[in-house]
């Protein structure tokens, strides 16, 4: 805003500065150098990060099924049926709460350390997020297999609480 | 604002880069990634310092609560999927191995600690996101209004954490 105005200024105020030479535009090529702070983050080009300027095609990725906004509003659904569930899981506990109770805190984690690692982790190192899904894969599949022969994530927590 | 014009149309060197930004602002039909790759290349050009540039900012309480906020969930999830991994490759079901804790005779303190170092975060997340989910609806925007949620969520964090801790004890099992 304030560029734009000080812009205004200028070539109403000194119309001199209207018949100045142009500086040849920076080109686009300086893009897959690595932008950062410091000189010594420069040299270790493994982690280097992938800034800026990103294409709209880029922005938009690749393979999704469902829009963005569309998933911030499931997110939110997930999140609204949480306030209802945990509360819930302290008066009633079963085998059909073991799994409400699993899947939706564990959507919710799912989701949130996806939305962290994009924020702060993907841009230096671009497979943490393949790796995370790998992780929670596992860590779902171990859940799932604990509410189904063990004791269940109600009578677990209950348990540990106990001590 | 004058004066800075002044000044600009003396210096040659701000000069230089003035007419830098007039070329820019003079392209009629710049579309936006184009604009963004300006934008970077004379971030770059410049060696401008990176945008969260979190040593200058001095913490406030939207800020520190939201941070907890993200630092509790990580955690939280972090835990939940590590314990799950370990529990897959832990030998035993979760009643042998919670005998083998139970065996070592913890004292009770550091037991109490620890339920607060469950009890905490999932209290806290759990409150301050009934918040979140107030902002992402469009309600709790006004400054006032946040100071006092988020002073709110944190007395009924300490007391119902501490309730937690102090208050629930489920039988042997």
């Amino acid at each position: 805003m304030a560029t734009v105005s000080l812009l205004r200024n200028c070539s109403r105020g000194s119309r001199l500065l209207l018949h100045m030479q142009p500086l040849t535009s920076a080109s686009p090529s300086v893009v897959s150098k690595p932008f950062t702070a410091s000189s010594a983050l420069a040299t270790i080009e493994y982690f280097r990060a992938r800034r800026g300027p990103f294409t709209p095609e880029e922005k938009r990725g690749k393979g999704h099924l469902i829009t963005a906004s569309t998933h911030w509003k499931v997110e939110r659904i997930v999140a609204l049926g949480m306030v209802g569930i945990m509360p819930a899981a302290l008066f009633i506990q079963g085998s059909t709460m073991d799994h409400l109770l699993t899947t939706f805190v564990y959507l919710h984690g799912f989701w949130g350390i996806d939305g962290v690692l994009k924020d702060y982790l993907v841009k230096f190192v671009p497979w943490v997020g393949k790796l995370w899904y790998l992780l929670a894969i596992i860590g779902f599949a171990g859940l799932v297999n604990f509410n189904f022969n063990d004791v269940g994530v109600c009578k677990a927590i209950q348990m540990l609480w106990s001590l | 604002m004058a004066l800075l014009v002044r000044t600009l149309s003396r210096s040659p060197c701000l000069l230089r880069q003035t007419s830098l930004l007039l070329k820019h602002s003079s392209k009629k039909t710049t579309s936006a990634y184009e604009e963004m790759a300006q934008y970077w290349a004379k971030n770059r050009q410049l060696g401008r310092p990176l945008s969260p540039f979190l040593s200058s900012y001095k913490p406030h309480l939207a800020m520190m609560t939201s941070l907890t906020h993200r630092v509790t969930g990580v955690a939280m999830q972090v835990v939940i999927c590590g314990t799950s991994i370990l529990l897959l490759c832990l030998p035993g079901d979760l009643k042998t191995n919670l005998n083998y804790i139970k065996n070592l005779s913890i004292a009770p303190f550091i037991i109490y600690g620890l339920k607060y170092v469950f009890a905490f975060p999932v209290t806290y997340h759990f409150l301050n996101g009934l918040r979140h989910l107030a902002w992402d609806f469009g309600y709790g925007y006004a400054l006032k209004t946040l100071y006092k949620s988020a002073y709110f969520v944190m007395a009924l964090t300490a007391v119902v954490s501490t309730y937690f801790v102090f208050g629930i004890k489920p039988s042997e099992l």
